[in-house]
């Protein structure tokens, strides 16, 4: 399957008062036509901002390593002109943020910020962007679309919202989806309706999608590869249910055994597995490995940085307790 | 569990009328004729989902709000064997209650006061209810409470913003704790913190209730949180409870439409158990709790609907020892 995102040796870093943070620090992953791809960390883990680099939504004070090059269907994305990201923004790249409120614009009604997409990409005219606004708010499940145009965001439920976002999103069927959070702010009956809904359109469209998040449940539900960050660095990839069957890194072990586990019997409940401490703040992220302080394997040499290791089990994983293994790349 | 139960909350209302309504007065009625149960030392559930009133019963509990109607029978600490109404106390006699139901808050930013020390957060509370005889004695409990809840004694003279949010629940706990109460309110407690946090004080709470023998109302949208923490669960929609059952019993054998729906919408985090594609979605959005019909409230987007649901309001009744339930189908 042709490979259609390639981000290497990512590296964000932002001046602020506290002087230079980088809170992406060497990030390298690849994505796959129709390929579903989860990255989870805990808030804080560069998460989000990797996702807003690819499709440049970084803030002015941010600037990339030099050695970063993020790759968009072999083109390199570093290089091109204003004009040309904005024909693959919303077009060939789209992407569905957290918060449904805040990314649609109250002032305009929901069909007019969905056609927009259209007269903008496919240089449709009103009522043609209009009469296809229309079809998308119902292949998303929206009750009567053709009313449903003519309201504003006020209007509508959050799942409904973001629903709206997703429509908005596939709207000129992108090749690559990238979903911030999308199902974070729902309730948990529509958080199901969502999630249903983003894997038939998956299906539907063939879109290789990206999702960003912190729940191992969305995490397990969706995706078919996993990359675990933490503190601005992946800890570990691998296809999803190697991961949860034989999590490797001590943090995404940590990870996947804190949480109370909803399948098992209350009888049968341990207490849950803790990760002493807390996440670093990107500007006191520590020597050597990051989760060094936390970790309950730690040795002496983990005050340098470990290297990648593939193992046999086909996971790489970012640990010194795998010194012997492949080196990957 | 053949004891009286330490609270029995019947027919609990929050209305909160609605402003600039022209001719008719419409109400939310965010709590609307609640009864709960909970026994001594137990952990009582009561899940829901955004805007079911879950909150609202809590912050009405210890009278931040006042009760539209209802009664709040307790029979712990000071109380009698028949119960003390707490609604019906006046403010002084209320006083004498009040450190016995305590509340953690949902969001450990908002609800510690930036501009004071721990230190003066946590002595509040001893001051108003004449705890300890003077400073040192007071700063000895403040110490010994902060390293009950895992914080070192010596941070008492530091100020919130220097802590991280799951050091701030500590100390949103260590403020409800140390007046020695009989019933904690936990309102969300983890829902703000990052998943490995959240596992800290999960077992921070699960702790000290055996140490300190409290019982726990835990509010929480989370299912997974509360099928590990509490032993018995209510399930609330749309300011009703729906369904009351002992936590196993309520996950294997869950009877209302709604409690089904909301169980099978759960990602599980282990990806042999797949449900993408195969689950039985619950249609449609929560309507608004303004003016609800006086029907079964869950009609509209429930898959086993007839006639009788759209006229009547079911009663929560017995279906099976322990477990309640409101719907006509039992």
């Amino acid at each position: 399957m042709e490979k259609i995102l390639k981000v290497e040796n990512l590296k964000i870093s932002f001046k602020t008062q506290l002087g230079r943070i980088t809170p992406v620090d060497g990030i390298s992953f690849e994505l796959s036509e129709g390929e579903t791809l989860g990255i989870v960390g805990e808030s804080g883990c560069g998460k989000t901002i990797t996702a807003f680099s690819i499709i440049k939504l970084l803030p002015k004070n941010a600037f990339l390593g030099e050695n970063t090059r993020i790759t968009f269907r072999g083109r390199d994305l570093a290089m091109i002109d204003k004009e040309d990201l904005q024909r693959i923004r919303g077009k060939s790249i789209s992407m569905v943020f957290q918060e449904p409120m805040t990314s649609l614009n109250p002032l305009y009604t929901i069909g007019w910020q969905i056609s927009e997409v259209y007269k903008l990409h496919e240089g449709l005219d009103e009522s043609q962007a209009m009469q296809k606004s229309i079809e998308m708010l119902g292949l998303v499940g929206i009750p009567e679309p053709a009313k449903r145009v003519k309201e504003y965001p006020h209007q509508l439920s959050g799942g409904m919202r973001q629903r709206v976002m997703i429509a908005m999103a596939l709207a000129c069927s992108p090749m690559l989806l990238i979903a911030d959070e999308p199902t974070t702010a729902l309730d948990v009956t529509i958080q199901a309706q969502v999630l249903e809904l983003m894997n038939d359109l998956k299906s539907k469209f063939n879109t290789a999608t990206m999702i960003i998040t912190h729940d191992l449940g969305v995490i397990a539900e969706m995706c078919d590869r996993v990359l675990v960050m933490y503190a601005g660095q992946i800890v570990e990839s691998s296809d999803v249910f190697r991961l949860f069957d034989n999590p490797l890194h001590p943090y995404t072990r940590g990870l996947i055994h804190s949480i109370p586990r909803i399948e098992v019997k209350k009888l049968d409940q341990k207490k849950l597995n803790v990760i002493e401490g807390f996440v670093p703040h990107p500007s006191k992220f520590p020597e050597g490995c990051r989760f060094r302080p936390r970790c309950s394997f730690a040795m002496e040499k983990c005050v340098e940085r470990p290297p990648v290791y593939l193992t046999e089990t086909g996971h790489t994983v970012s640990c010194w307790r795998f010194e012997g293994s492949e080196l990957y790349e | 569990m053949n004891e009286r139960p330490m609270v029995e909350i019947r027919n609990l209302k929050k209305w909160f009328p609605l402003k600039g309504s022209f001719r008719r007065k419409s109400n939310l009625k965010a709590v609307d004729g609640v009864d709960l149960h909970i026994y001594k030392g137990e952990t009582l559930g009561l899940v829901g989902e955004s805007g079911c009133g879950k909150t609202t019963i809590g912050r009405t509990l210890i009278k931040l709000y006042t009760p539209t109607a209802g009664e709040f029978l307790y029979r712990g600490k000071g109380a009698s064997d028949n119960g003390i109404d707490i609604f019906s106390l006046s403010e002084s006699m209320m006083r004498s209650f009040r450190k016995e139901i305590q509340m953690v808050f949902q969001d450990p930013y908002a609800s510690l006061n930036p501009r004071i020390t721990i230190h003066d957060i946590i002595a509040e509370g001893l001051r108003v209810h004449r705890f300890g005889r003077n400073k040192e004695e007071r700063k000895e409990m403040i110490a010994e409470v902060l390293e009950k809840v895992g914080l070192r004694s010596e941070y008492m003279y530091r100020y919130p913003h220097e802590f991280s949010g799951g050091q701030r629940q500590r100390i949103g706990i260590a403020r409800s704790i140390i007046l020695n109460p009989d019933l904690v309110i936990c309102d969300e407690p983890v829902s703000a913190l990052d998943v490995s946090v959240q596992a800290q004080v999960i077992n921070l709470l699960e702790d000290l209730k055996r140490d300190l023998r409290l019982t726990y109302l835990f509010i929480a949208h989370d299912l997974a949180v509360v099928k590990h923490i509490c032993d018995r669960i209510s399930v609330m929609y749309l300011g009703k409870i729906v369904e009351t059952a002992e936590t196993d019993e309520l996950f294997n054998n869950p009877l209302h439409p709604y409690t089904q729906g909301l169980l099978a919408s759960i990602p599980i985090p282990n990806p042999h158990l797949r449900k993408i594609g195969k689950r039985q979605l619950v249609k449609g959005d929560i309507p608004s709790p303004v003016d609800p019909p006086q029907t079964c409230r869950f009609v509209k987007r429930c898959p086993k609907a007839f006639e009788k649901c759209s006229r009547e309001s079911p009663e929560l009744n017995e279906v099976k020892s322990g477990h309640f339930v409101s719907c006509f189908l039992y």
